[in-house]
């Protein structure tokens, strides 16, 4: 085995330019892979990051059917009951209480509709991060009361600025119409639509003031000790609570358009990888083939002294399984290399700001992120189709006859 | 007992409609020791004995014995084995693998049978100094000559002391004189280690040195 090794190797330096054409192939490829897969876990990492930690959370727990069309009537009948099997869950790392409803929101002569939320500041801090995004003013202090910090897209549109009032008018939960008015403490920007039009906070406390929900609250958000360790943590919550009674969402199901990227991502990731796949295992299938043709005379004397098909199979796969491991050292360098380094710096893309900002939750700067799943994946499946590739003039070769490979070349 | 014999040997080749008959009623022996010239003009069908005599093609009709072993009823597998361990090939040109040095050339056939690494050097050694190119183990097959390539593969034919060499052209791409010096290590090695040769040649100055010559014309012994 070790001298068909040492063969094999001799081999490819036989062809230096052939073979550093195909390693170069390879290495291409695979380093182009590496970038490219690792730019894409890096949007998708960012993306959610960003979205779930603006305002989802993780996790949210509710009552059944509230999600649906978060209707003040599928409040939480007991939060507390809740909230005490929280701290025995060692996967979260915070959690905070809500009230979220629809309102109708009016200054002066301009009204809109929006999406009223009764936070607990303290709590809420820790587990998203939208209060950073707040740009003039302030964001909510626990002992509140009649403060509200909304979006810089809702402002605009109800042409009110800090310091303002603005009146408030919902549907209570006990069937009666809630209204209150509030004076903007805060204005925040995202500079995404989807929250700066849409979000405006209150307390907790005032919210349950406001939807006559006292000591109530329709939901629980929570963040996980990180992403990974989100499908457990959801199991164990469910296992915890009653099906019929309670609804617990991750962060795909509670943010469904991030999840449509995430997946149209690992499609057009898939799509490349074909090609590129393709492209390196016509390349290998090539080489072998050329060089297998070349030496019909050569497999000729060795099978006449009496080597076996066998060995002239594994001696062929070798040579291809060489070029493909020398191609992966070289590739697998090269793609992490790049990876790390645009990773460390970022990818800069605010010149396009404009495009990105459609995506939702993605920023200017991008960075790469090196998987390690991802380069297993990527050099156990080039070393597969070496060895793929190498099957076809492997058995040719090795199906040659003695007699007639060695006249092949006896006139020349 | 002899190590080949032939039984109304017989080869046809057919290319399209057309049967070339390259081999026709080949009664031979050959014994042990000898050192035989194949001789005739091309085309006379000495490749064609060679190799069926080296199990490497089988007879369109008559028989062949290899030590009173019916090669033609034997499996391609068994045939492989004889190959290996009973018999030694020397071609007409491009023996050796490129990309193996000349020891490693001749340490190639008893790699194949298994030898261990260090008995195999040590036995390449003696054989390479045998064939008077001890300075050359390390040397590539390109950069040698012609005549040091076809000693490495004398050499390399003889490593696993097989019952019978048989060498097709060995001096044909070599000039007179180098491909004299060839012939004479041959008969060199059939002195003195008692190694059987059969070569084919139709070079006049090299079948003088056999001690025996079976004559072909278009595929039949000449009287
Ligand atoms: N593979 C083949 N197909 C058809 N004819 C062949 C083949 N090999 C040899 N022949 C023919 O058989 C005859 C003997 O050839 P060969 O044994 O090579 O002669 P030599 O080695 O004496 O030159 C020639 O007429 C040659 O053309
Ligand atoms: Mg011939």
């Amino acid at each position: 085995m070790s001298s068909f090794i040492k063969i094999a190797w001799r081999n490819i330096f036989r062809n230096w330019r052939r073979s550093l054409f195909t390693i170069a192939a390879i290495s291409v490829g695979l380093a182009a892979l590496i970038f490219i897969w690792g730019f894409m876990d890096g949007t998708n990492e960012q993306m959610i990051d960003n979205s779930t930690s603006y305002l989802s959370g993780h996790l949210q727990i509710h009552k059944k059917g509230f999600h649906k069309d978060m209707s003040i009537f599928f409040a939480l009948d007991n939060p507390q009951a809740v909230l005490s099997k929280l701290p025995a869950l060692k996967e979260i790392k915070n959690y905070a209480q809500r009230i979220e409803g629809q309102a109708l929101f009016s200054a002066g002569e301009k009204t809109a509709g929006a999406v009223l939320v009764g936070v607990e500041p303290e709590k809420e801090i820790k587990v998203t991060t939208l209060w950073q995004a707040v740009k003039t003013g302030r964001y909510l202090e626990p002992a509140d009361t009649s403060a509200i910090v909304i979006g810089s897209a809702l402002a605009e549109r109800l042409k009110i600025s800090l310091g303002g009032e603005v009146a408030v008018l919902t549907q209570a939960a006990d069937g009666s119409l809630g209204a209150a008015k509030y004076k903007v403490a805060g204005i925040y920007s995202t500079g995404t639509d989807t929250f700066d039009g849409v979000y405006a906070f209150i307390t907790l406390p005032a919210a349950q003031d406001l939807y006559a929900l006292w000591g109530r609250s329709t939901g629980i958000v929570m963040t996980a000790q990180n992403r990974s360790v989100v499908p457990r943590l959801k199991k164990s919550l469910a296992g915890e609570l009653d099906s019929q009674r309670f609804e617990v969402l991750d962060w795909w199901a509670l943010i469904p358009e991030i999840a449509m990227s995430f997946v149209l991502h690992e499609v057009s990731a898939s799509i490349i990888l074909t090609v590129v796949f393709l492209i390196v295992a016509i390349g290998i299938l090539n080489t072998i083939l050329m060089s297998v043709v070349e030496r019909v005379r050569e497999f000729g004397v060795m099978m006449a002294l009496g080597t076996n098909g066998r060995q002239v199979v594994l001696l062929v796969i070798l040579e291809s399984i060489l070029l493909g491991a020398v191609g992966i050292l070289i590739g697998g360098g090269l793609g992490v290399l790049l990876t790390l380094l645009t990773g460390r710096t970022g990818l800069d893309f605010s010149r396009y700001g404009k495009a990105m900002e459609v995506m939702p939750g993605i920023g200017a700067v991008i960075y790469p992120i090196v998987r390690l799943d991802r380069l297993a994946f990527l050099a156990i499946l080039i070393f597969f189709f070496a060895v793929l590739a190498a099957v076809y003039p492997a058995i040719k070769a090795a199906r040659l006859k003695p007699v007639a490979a060695i006249r092949h070349m006896e006139t020349v | 007992m002899p190590i080949v014999r032939t039984d109304n040997l017989g080869r046809t080749y057919r290319t399209g409609q057309i049967e070339v008959a390259a081999l026709c009623m080949i009664d031979l022996a050959i014994e042990p020791g000898e050192f035989l010239a194949i001789v005739g003009p091309s085309g006379s069908g000495k490749t064609t004995l060679l190799n069926m005599i080296g199990a490497l093609d089988s007879p369109s009709h008559g028989k062949i014995f290899f030590e009173e072993e019916d090669l033609t009823a034997a499996r391609p597998a068994r045939l492989a084995e004889i190959r290996l361990k009973k018999i030694g090939f020397v071609f007409q040109a491009y023996n050796l693998i490129p990309v193996l040095t000349a020891i490693e050339n001749i340490e190639y056939v008893m790699l194949l049978q298994g030898w261990p690494e260090k008995k195999r050097r040590e036995k390449a050694f003696a054989l390479l100094k045998e064939v008077g190119l001890e300075g050359f183990a390390n040397r590539r097959p390109a950069d040698m000559s012609g005549g040091q390539q076809q000693r490495v593969a004398v050499a390399r034919a003889i490593a696993s002391e097989p019952k019978i060499v048989l060498a097709d052209e060995p001096t044909a791409n070599l000039d007179s004189k180098t491909g004299a010096a060839l012939i004479d290590l041959m008969h060199e090695l059939n002195q003195k280690k008692g190694v059987t040769f059969v070569f084919s040649t139709h070079d006049p100055m090299v079948m003088q040195r056999a001690q025996r010559l079976i004559r072909l014309k278009d595929g039949m012994i000449e009287a």
